[in-house]
């Protein structure tokens, strides 16, 4: 008896990891025309548009504050349906100095890069993959051909490593962009790596109330904040937090639609997509991310970054002085 | 105790208990020799000998194909998870995630690595262990 209670439970428990680690088989990959593929992206890059729209020229006009140029930036490229012609625009402020146009250019470069590094490749694997029984197939191939549209003019030369980003990011924090100081954090190589200087520069990006700021911290402050003394006291050291601080940014402006950068990267470099096409990003995390009560505890922390900022207590000071 | 429980539902407890443990303790492995992986651009010429930044994006990769599979992506290999990625040529080393929208987000782990095995004779065969330690590693610029 005891021994057939034994090879039951042993039986159950081979079945149930043996379920565990099972993966759906992935059928009906398509035997790919490397021909008609290579002539849909191929690396040669197309003339450009001689003049870029005038709304990209009034983005990167003289600046007379601070904050709010950053944001044109940021809206140009979200909006640039060539992104190649905008980092041309983009390079000439960028030799000057200008911090938050080598900030942009990272931003572009990133986003880039994994058309660039190998278009064909890139266009065969868009290819492969909607040819596949996945969840999101179709949304991640309709995010990769975003990205194959608006970095069609990127060839293999102007594709950005890992390294090159990360000096390309630290001329721009050193310039003065202070998103880029915290995309640095988030990539593990901070401008200094003390206690004090983490706890300060996420001050700061919590007063800046820059969009752009907020979701380069976000990584920072997520799983990789866990057990930092530093950071006890701020919203981070789950993955929950991480969400908190990129919907913060929508809420003060980011472009969180269905197209946007953030809602795009998150499906093609991680394959995390919508399967609704029109969801913007908080309404996809509430849908796939957590249950109901992680969600109100995500808005919690998201409202106390975005309402308990450094400068609004400063400017409620001020107000009731 | 054995009387306050019945035979069957003391069965079941201790059924629960080893099935929950089974589920607990099993790792993910993704397997790239499979055609689909192998077919990525970013995949199909990696192995553990090739440059960081290779390796950092072809894993990348497969783990955003792997969420794309999930109901709940969010959930699937999230940060700080680790996986084992076999690369098509059969080495393999353990991955951990750093982040879930960049395409750098996942780090192979230092020491982690092991070759794939040479295809020797039965005479020539002999037994290698190998060590694999899992310690976190914090991402380097280089």
């Amino acid at each position: 008896m005891t021994f057939r209670v034994f090879a039951i439970i042993t039986l159950l428990g081979v079945l149930v990891a043996g379920l565990a680690t099972w993966r759906p088989a992935v059928p009906g990959v398509r035997v790919l025309d490397a021909a008609a593929d290579d002539t849909a992206a191929a690396p040669v890059r197309a003339p450009g548009p001689l003049a870029m729209p005038a709304a990209i020229d009034a983005a990167l006009a003289p600046r007379a504050g601070v904050a709010a140029p950053v944001r044109s930036l940021h809206h140009e490229f979200e909006r640039a349906p060539d992104l190649f012609a905008f980092r041309q625009r983009l390079q000439p402020l960028a030799d000057a100095g200008d911090g938050d146009a080598r900030w942009m250019l990272s931003r572009v470069d990133e986003y880039c890069a994994g058309f660039a590094r190998d278009p064909v490749g890139f266009g065969r694997d868009s290819v492969l993959i909607r040819s596949l029984q996945l969840e999101a197939a179709r949304a991640l191939g309709d995010a990769r051909d975003r990205i194959g549209a608006r970095c069609g003019r990127f060839v293999p030369g102007d594709a950005s490593t890992f390294v090159q980003l990360v000096e390309q990011r630290q001329d721009a924090a050193e310039a003065g962009s202070l998103a880029a100081e915290a995309a640095l954090l988030a990539m593990g190589v901070p401008l200094h790596d003390d206690l004090e200087y983490r706890r300060d520069l996420v001050g700061r990006v919590q007063a800046s109330r820059d969009p752009g700021a907020f979701v380069a911290l976000a990584p920072a402050m997520g799983v990789a904040a866990s057990g930092d003394v530093g950071l006890a006291d701020t919203v981070a050291g789950t993955q929950a937090s991480e969400l908190a601080w990129q919907l913060a940014a929508c809420d003060l402006g980011l472009d969180c639609s269905a197209q946007g950068a953030l809602m795009t990267q998150y499906c093609a470099n991680g394959g995390i997509c919508a399967r609704d096409g029109r969801q913007d990003f908080s309404s996809f995390v509430r849908d796939a991310a957590v249950p109901r009560q992680g969600m109100e505890e995500i808005d919690r922390m998201k409202k106390t970054l975005v309402e308990d900022a450094p400068a609004s207590r400063h400017l409620l000071g001020m107000v009731t002085r | 105790m054995k009387r306050m429980l019945p035979r069957k539902l003391r069965f079941w407890l201790w059924a629960a208990l080893f099935v929950g443990y089974s589920v607990a303790v099993a790792g993910v492995v993704v397997d790239t020799v499979g055609e689909n992986y192998r077919r990525l651009a970013e995949v199909a010429q990696t192995t553990t000998a090739a440059p960081l930044e290779q390796r950092q994006l072809g894993a990348a990769q497969v783990a955003a194909l792997y969420r794309a599979q999930s109901a709940t992506p969010f959930l699937a290999l999230p940060p700080g998870n680790t996986f084992r990625v076999v690369w098509p040529d059969g080495s393999t080393e353990l991955v951990r995630i750093v982040s879930q929208s960049s395409p750098h987000g996942a780090v192979p782990v230092e020491g982690s690595q092991v070759e794939a095995a040479p295809v020797l004779d039965a005479a020539q065969a002999e037994l290698q262990v190998v060590p694999v330690t899992a310690a976190p590693a914090r991402r380097a610029a280089d």
